[in-house]
């Protein structure tokens, strides 16, 4: 048994991988009365008919001490918080509280309010973690608060008040933004809400006030938070986070491939040998690194081929998910800095992967990036090939040369100090680790497509 | 009376036996918080329910306050 380390926190159980690679959840004997509640409550029927739960089977256990053994639907990719564009975590969260609300109808809680417990199927959120689930008992606090607000509402706030850049604080605060730091660093008028106020500023204050208090059981027992204060809660918090707003003028939602240099006959060549060479590398899972608001990612996932569409740039990450959660497409945009890819991190760098580590992409495709690699970040052509084979089996590249207007502007303030960039020396980088499959010129612009095979 | 109280006070330490299967540490502060603010919230909501009901007699239709609400676009 492969015990997988994103669950080692809850005694109720943990995900394993068995022998033949199926991902399973093991439910403990302490997490029969959870499982129970969630299962016999009709809670679960209600949420996985909706698609807002995952769905599960349960299997043959193989260890009588183990209470069941259950197969949750496959997820085609993993992505943590600090990867979402802000509506991906406003989505997020809403469905957290819409789950919760439903939850304490049925008297039924959640136990956490974790972000990770929240996955991206189609361009919708998927709450996925079957053991999150226990008794409600009318008169105790949701335990849960205190991890809501940090997961979701902190960040939310700081990114609609603040900057959409504070969402990747989330990779060094795993267990969420600590609330006084969200406190400190909102503006005065994040004040004038009172909800943000309440969950936020005063919620911050209050821990401080009683953070060497250790009579919790004490202070709780003065008073209780009936059915209807829970609901009054949850409500507020929904109409909190839904009060969050990324909000953009128009000229940074302008239209992204208007910037391109390729004329309209050109840009069809580009998609017509994109897509062949997806069709000939013939991939179950296809990475778009650099895939800006998704043009060409759309070619895999209209194939029905889970796409993974990765950018740097938040506005089109937010662009490209607001399309796929309207159209449903199978397509997970997520923001991605290649010059500092996701890191491995948590307890001992096992509980959240690397990049990496969720690979291999059977097909990465990278088109107009590598002259953003090699000349503004002044990566070695070597190291590039070198890195991309370790993350696919199939590599659709495009290369830019220098007499392209693009690189031309990334080199027109700087020193040219790269006399390796140019076709031959690409080439000559790439061949210690990729098999050329297919090379075009696209059109009759400067650049080149090449399917690679990774050696 | 003062048994009364005293079956009272008993019955909420039972109820409130915060150990029992919580994995997760809710934080004194936020738990103190969360009981300050929620009677206050579910006073607020039980106004918003009432209100919404008022309309919905006016407009002629119905809604369940625990039905499940739909992820979308805004």
């Amino acid at each position: 048994m492969n015990k997988l380390n994103a669950s080692f926190r809850d005694p109720a159980g943990f995900i394993f991988r068995d022998e033949n690679g199926t991902i399973l959840r093991q439910v403990n004997q302490a997490g029969k009365s959870d499982y129970d509640t969630l299962m016999d409550s009709g809670l679960y029927d209600v949420l996985s008919n909706k698609d807002f739960l995952i769905s599960h089977e349960e299997v043959e256990n193989k260890n009588s001490e183990v209470y069941k053994t259950i197969k949750p639907d496959l997820l085609p990719f993993i992505s943590y918080p600090y990867e979402w564009t802000f509506s991906q975590l406003k989505d997020a969260a809403l469905l957290t509280l819409y789950i919760q609300k439903a939850a304490i109808a049925k008297d039924v809680c959640l136990k956490d309010a974790s972000a990770y417990n929240v996955q991206f199927v189609n361009g919708k959120p998927v709450f996925i973690d079957t053991l999150s689930f226990e008794k409600y008992v009318e008169g105790e606090p949701w335990v849960a608060y205190k991890q809501f607000c940090q997961h979701f509402l902190a960040p939310l706030a700081l990114a609609a008040y603040k900057d959409v850049r504070c969402l990747q604080l989330l990779k060094n605060y795993i267990d969420g933004i600590p609330l006084d730091l969200a406190s400190s660093l909102l503006p005065r008028k994040s004040k004038l809400k009172l909800s943000i106020t309440t969950h936020i500023h005063w919620h911050a204050k209050s821990q401080k006030k009683h953070a060497s208090d250790t009579e919790v059981k004490a202070k709780a027992s003065k008073g209780k938070v009936s059915r209807l204060a829970m609901k009054g809660l949850i409500d507020n918090l929904i109409s909190a986070v839904k009060g969050l707003k990324w909000k953009l003028d128009n000229t940074e939602w302008g239209e992204y491939y208007t910037f391109t240099n390729y004329s309209d006959t050109n840009f069809d060549r580009k998609k017509e040998l994109v897509s062949s060479y997806i069709d000939k590398s013939s991939p179950k899972s296809l990475w778009d690194l650099g895939a800006n608001d998704g043009t060409f990612s759309s070619i895999g996932a209209s194939k029905g081929i889970h796409t993974v569409a990765f950018d740097i740039d938040p506005i089109a990450v937010e662009k490209n998910y607001r399309r796929v959660r309207k159209e449903g497409i199978p397509m997970l945009p997520l923001q991605q800095d290649l010059t500092n890819p996701t890191p491995a991190i948590g307890w001992a760098h096992t509980e959240r992967d690397s990049l990496q580590m969720r690979g291999k992409a059977d097909t990465v495709m990278a088109l107009a990036l590598i002259h953003h690699i090699a000349i503004s970040n002044n990566v070695p052509l070597e190291r590039i090939a070198e890195y991309l084979s370790k993350l696919c089996n199939h590599l659709i590249m495009e290369f830019v040369p220098k007499e392209d207007s693009q690189v031309k502007i990334l080199l027109a303030t700087r020193e040219d100090i790269f006399p390796q960039y140019n076709l031959d020396g690409f080439e000559q980088a790439f061949s210690q680790y990729f098999d050329v499959v297919e090379k075009d010129q696209v059109g009759d612009s400067h650049r080149t497509l090449y399917l690679l095979k990774t050696k | 009376m003062k048994l009364q109280k005293a079956l009272i006070i008993i019955g909420l330490m039972v109820c409130l036996d915060l150990d029992a299967a919580a994995y997760l540490d809710p934080g004194t502060g936020s738990y103190i918080l969360q009981m300050l603010v929620a009677g206050v919230l579910g006073g607020l909501y039980a106004i918003k329910l009432y209100w919404n009901k008022i309309l919905n007699f006016f407009k002629g239709t119905s809604s369940d306050d625990d039905s499940l609400e739909d992820l979308g676009d805004e």
